[in-house]
């Protein structure tokens, strides 16, 4: 998986493309901490360009909720696709974050 | 009762021609001797006729009352039959209704659980299993997070280490050094002597406890290794089939509350078509009755043809006797009979007729001929 990030006024956006899993943790865990530390109060997960996602990668993105909260950011997670977005939808992220078709 | 005009034709004796022995106004002459033979011969054929006639009403009286009785007899068995219908179709009806019970519940024990709350059941349970794969999926990450920071952080002790070691070393040069100084400046450097040796014996103890805790320090990087090893087996065995499989699962279970329903409505129309059938078959039923009408009316028929035949009787044995010197016979006119049976198709009637008219027999027929059986098919 790679990312870039591109910064906004009110929001901080992290745009992520190809296989989201356990193999990316040590650099997802990064990109967290960076967006952590921005002064944006909301970060946003682009997640049109990821085709496919694991468990792991799930639970790396309940972690990254854990520490934004900390941070006192909010995350959005932005366009997930099919394979992507029935994950989501089975797992009720949309209870737990907010989730944008 | 029939208003017969009783009149006796004085035939034997002509008559005396000449006006006082006819009525005023009306003149009656001799009736040549060939016209009396004329009459004669009229009067015969009549009476043949008579009988023939006679006959055939009570060989008709015998179809009548035949046919009255079959229709009786089958309209009997078809309103039985019906009946049974009916019976058979609420029979069928209990049935399917039982069966609406069996496709609503299902028996687990002791209790009769409703397909829906088996279907929510269900549903909950996986989202719970997905709840908690979800969760063991974060805080295996989570693990994996902190060995990654007990790595950096024991990477961090084996540096100090390392330095400790080179630090070491360099004492260890420097008290060498010292010591051979002491040496060289004899008596005076005794002391000093004797302090660089206590700083190399420092030095040496000191890198004894450096590859202790290097030791330990390697054993430790094994150990995180191994355990980054296990967490990541864990971490990627990949839960997302399991996930997805949920939403087929619920799929499937709606399907099966869905057919539930079907069931439930096929059963209803099952029901609904018994009461039809039931209400159908009351109405044959009365509408069968209509044999209780037929059967009063043809024995007015057969009745009336009774009546008739005996009048033909009275009559015809009245004329023979009042005219005894015309030895007038009363006989079948055969030859009418016969044209008459060839017109019936059916042998059994047939052979009835045969009986009464040819043969004058006023009981029941002879048993019906082998061909009656082709006859039969005929009449289909």
């Amino acid at each position: 998986m790679h990312y870039a990030v591109i910064p906004h006024t009110e929001s901080t956006e992290a745009r992520l493309a190809g296989r989201f899993t356990f193999t990316d943790y040590a650099e997802f865990r990064s990109l967290v901490d960076r967006l952590c530390s921005d002064t944006a109060a909301t970060i946003v997960f682009d997640l049109s360009g990821v085709d496919f996602v694991d468990s792991a990668a799930l639970g790396m993105l309940l972690l990254a909720r854990d520490e934004t909260s900390k941070a006192q950011k909010r995350i959005v997670l932005r366009r997930p696709q099919t394979q992507v977005a029935r994950m989501l939808t089975i797992a009720r992220f949309d209870e737990l974050m907010t989730v944008d078709a | 009762m029939f208003g017969l005009a009783r009149k006796t034709v004085e035939i034997d004796a002509p008559v005396a021609s000449g006006v006082d022995a006819a009525p005023p106004g009306i003149s009656v002459a001799a009736p040549p001797a060939a016209d009396t033979a004329d009459l004669v011969s009229s009067v015969q054929r009549w009476l043949s006729v008579s009988e023939t006639q006679r006959r055939t009403l009570h060989a008709l009286r015998s179809e009548v009352t035949h046919t009255s009785d079959d229709v009786e007899r089958e309209t009997d068995v078809m309103t039985d039959m019906f009946r049974r219908l009916a019976d058979n179709a609420q029979t069928q009806s209990a049935v399917t209704r039982q069966l609406v019970g069996l496709a609503d519940t299902i028996r687990c024990g002791d209790e009769e659980v409703p397909i829906t709350t088996v279907a929510q059941l269900m549903s909950d349970t996986l989202g719970d299993v997905v709840s908690r794969v979800l969760m063991l999926s974060k805080e295996s990450m989570g693990m994996v997070y902190a060995l990654d920071d007990l790595s950096r952080h024991v990477m961090q002790v084996e540096r100090c280490i390392a330095h400790i070691e080179k630090i070491n070393r360099e004492t260890n040069l420097l008290a060498l050094n010292a010591t051979i100084e002491a040496v060289r400046a004899g008596d005076a450097g005794k002391t000093f002597a004797v302090v660089a040796n206590e700083v190399r014996d420092l030095s040496k103890s000191t890198n004894g406890l450096a590859t202790t805790i290097r030791t330990q320090i390697d054993a430790l990087l094994g150990g995180l290794r191994r355990g980054h090893a296990v967490l990541k087996e864990v971490a990627t065995i990949d839960m997302s089939e399991q996930i997805l499989v949920k939403e087929r699962l619920e799929a499937l279970l709606a399907g099966l509350v869905e057919r539930n329903s079907a069931i439930n409505l096929l059963v209803r129309e099952t029901s609904q078509t018994a009461e039809c059938i039931s209400r159908d078959v009351s109405t044959i039923v009365t509408g069968m009755q209509f044999q209780d009408r037929m059967k009063q009316r043809l024995e007015h028929v057969v009745d009336t043809m009774e009546v008739l035949a005996d009048a033909l009787s009275e009559l015809q044995t009245e004329t023979q006797e009042s005219h005894p010197a015309q030895a007038l016979v009363i006989e079948a006119d055969l030859e009418w009979a016969r044209s008459l049976i060839d017109r019936y198709k059916l042998g059994e009637v047939k052979a009835r007729f045969v009986s009464r008219l040819l043969e004058g027999r006023e009981d029941m027929p002879p048993e019906p001929v082998v061909e009656e059986a082709a006859d039969s098919i005929e009449l289909f």
